[in-house]
């Protein structure tokens, strides 16, 4: 009966098109109305912005290395997150760590900063590529570079690199978010949400690095990078809840990744970039319009060998930029400040190696009133240094 | 006229599966694409055999963990399209009505699978070079957001319309339809319009099709011209 009854309503073309334009603005009218409101222009949030206001200097304050995970050799890739004001710890750190980068049996590692002690906690792994596997309903090859965010309700979510087919070119981003009802590192552990959806090509091959910008309404802005023989960067924006609402392309170019974020302003933000050519320089690329649109900027002066950067604006005039400074190694990591990221001044030499020495991928976090940097030592630990803004200091 | 561009496609009101409905969908889309894999390769045996292996490679595919064959193809491919499980399911039903499926069987011959086909092929390599950063703007991107659906749906509609007379009301473009209204339903198989549409291995399979047909064309007319 319906057949007969559908093959004379679409006979003609005129039929089809008055049923047509019912049922498509009806279909419109529904992916609108379930879909979340679009969200407000973005605008970052300064994690300390009264430090404009207080003239002064960075000084050491603490260094070391954060423990390792018993019987693990090898560590690399360290984020840090700052944690509530009410919670026993400052800050988490995880890492990656196994064997060595790419083995299977590669986890991922976290450790908090007591405040209660002054000290790192006993490090334990917190994720691993078969529990990942499980939750997401197909195989994970390998697990690599972590980012984790802290959203308003106090849930850590982590953003782990995991491989298919094909090493790094295959790798995707998974987000995983905190299900424990605590944060604190004994009982820490993770459900997955979703392998992120950034790529047509079987959603291939982006990468997470660096840390994520916070903004005003809650949500952040997480830099990521498509690595397939090209590299560009990419920004993902995400709500307060931490869903995922876009991204946009940050460069024309195709030779630079892992961006990280500096704010200059609540909407002028600034991309500084890992470059792979040889003789690189730090690459840029700013936005006016809170991450709506990308432009191109001349390269720093400041040589990049290939190498990781992490950077963070503070407060307005003060940005922080953690990078290996020598062209041709990642023997030397320096600590360097700028009023608008185009000037950096040395604040400190983090370390200064010589020979196989490698001091590299940092990772850097203003808490507690103080800069934190963590950075990878040798491959086989994660060292961190702790920096105090000194009022009124040279 | 690229900030401009840029503006207009830019999405940021994405709305994406829950965690539960994307494990279900990645699950239960490759057990139907297997399904009609099996069910292809077995012809030649009575059609009860192969829908026999039909269901018991989808059961296969629906249970957890490394067992079944979607947790490989998952981790190599992620999951098929909408359309791609649209097509493997109406192959089983084929299959299963047998005979009486002769005129849906022509129809696969026909002109507006060949459009339709024309349409996908374009589209894949759009999306490919916009992978590979070809394009000023972000074509993938522009898939989380209305304005994608709009364009998929005019096009569809126009196209549904046009083919009036020469095709059934339930033809290649009202499957289109249906896909995308499943997508706005469901939002499978990951909140963008065009992972719906066309995954990579459909893209190369329609390539596939459009270069085995272009090849017999020609070698119709050399023959024809031979024996003339």
């Amino acid at each position: 009966m319906l057949k007969p009854l559908l093959t004379e309503l679409c006979r003609s073309p005129a039929r089809r098109l008055l049923l047509g334009l019912g049922l498509g603005a009806a279909l419109l009218g529904l992916d609108v109305g379930l879909r979340p409101d679009a969200p407000a222009p973005a605008q970052a949030a300064w994690p300390a912005p009264m430090l404009a206001l207080a003239p002064g200097a960075l000084g050491l304050h603490a260094q070391g290395a954060i423990p390792m995970p018993p019987d693990t050799p090898a560590a690399h890739a360290s984020t840090l997150v700052a944690m509530a004001p009410s919670d026993a710890a400052a800050v988490t750190a995880f890492w990656f760590a196994g064997q060595r980068e790419s083995a299977p049996d590669v986890q991922i590692a976290a450790s908090q900063f007591d405040r209660a002690t002054q000290q790192w906690t006993p490090a334990r792994f917190v994720v691993n590529r078969f529990e990942v596997g499980a939750q997401l309903g197909f195989g994970v090859r390998r697990l690599g570079n972590p980012v984790a965010w802290v959203d308003p309700q106090g849930r850590i979510h982590l953003f782990v690199v995991a491989t298919g087919l094909g090493g790094w070119a295959a790798a995707r981003i998974v987000h995983l978010r905190q299900s424990s009802a605590s944060t604190a590192l004994a009982g820490l552990s993770f459900e997955v949400l979703r392998a992120l959806p950034l790529s047509w090509l079987w959603n291939t091959s982006f990468l997470v690095r660096t840390a994520p910008l916070a903004l005003q309404d809650g949500g952040m802005v997480l830099p990521v990078h498509f690595e397939l023989g090209i590299k560009y960067p990419v920004a993902l924006r995400f709500d307060a809840q931490g869903n995922m609402l876009g991204m946009v392309r940050m460069s024309r170019r195709l030779h630079i990744l892992q961006p990280t974020l500096l704010m200059a302003s609540d909407t002028h933000w600034l991309a500084l970039m890992r470059d792979q050519r040889p003789q690189g320089k730090i690459t840029a690329a700013q936005s006016l319009d809170g991450g709506q649109s990308w432009a191109d900027l001349p390269d720093l002066a400041l040589a990049n060998p290939d190498a990781s950067i992490a950077g963070v604006g503070v407060a307005p005039g003060h940005m922080w930029m953690a990078y290996n400074s020598s062209p041709h190694s990642r023997q030397v990591l320096d600590l360097s400040h700028a009023a608008d990221a185009r000037q950096w001044a040395l604040t400190r030499r983090l370390e200064a190696g010589s020979g196989e020495d490698e001091f590299s991928y940092p990772a850097v976090l203003w808490a507690d009133d103080s800069l934190w940097v963590s950075y990878t030592d040798q491959r086989e630990r994660i060292a961190w240094q702790r920096f105090v803004w000194q009022p009124n200091a040279p | 006229m690229t900030d401009y561009l840029n503006f207009l496609l830019h999405t940021n009101a994405a709305s994406l599966p829950s965690p539960a409905s994307g494990y279900g969908y990645l699950h239960g889309a490759w057990a139907v694409v297997m399904a009609a894999a099996v069910a292809w390769l077995a012809q030649g045996v009575s059609v009860r055999v192969r829908m026999g292996l039909a269901g018991a490679v989808a059961v296969l595919n629906m249970l957890p963990g490394p067992v079944a064959p979607a947790y490989w193809l998952g981790l190599a491919f992620q999951a098929p399209s909408l359309l791609s499980a649209g097509l493997a399911l109406a192959y089983l039903v084929a299959v299963w009505r047998g005979p009486a499926l002769g005129p849906w069987r022509g129809a696969l011959a026909g002109t507006r699978w060949s459009v339709l086909g024309g349409v996908g092929v374009a589209l894949g390599w759009v999306l490919l070079l916009d992978t590979l950063a070809w394009w000023p703007v972000s074509v993938y991107a522009w898939g989380f957001g209305t304005s994608a659906v709009a364009v998929v749906l005019v096009v569809a509609l126009l196209a549904w319309v046009v083919s009036a007379g020469r095709e059934p009301a339930c033809g290649p473009w009202a499957g289109v339809l249906g896909v995308l209204a499943l997508f706005v339903l469901t939002r499978w198989p990951n909140g963008n319009v065009w992972d719906a549409l066309l995954d990579p291995w459909l893209w190369a399979g329609l390539q596939g099709v459009g270069a085995f047909r272009a090849l017999r064309w020609v070698w119709r007319r050399g023959s024809a011209a031979t024996h003339a």
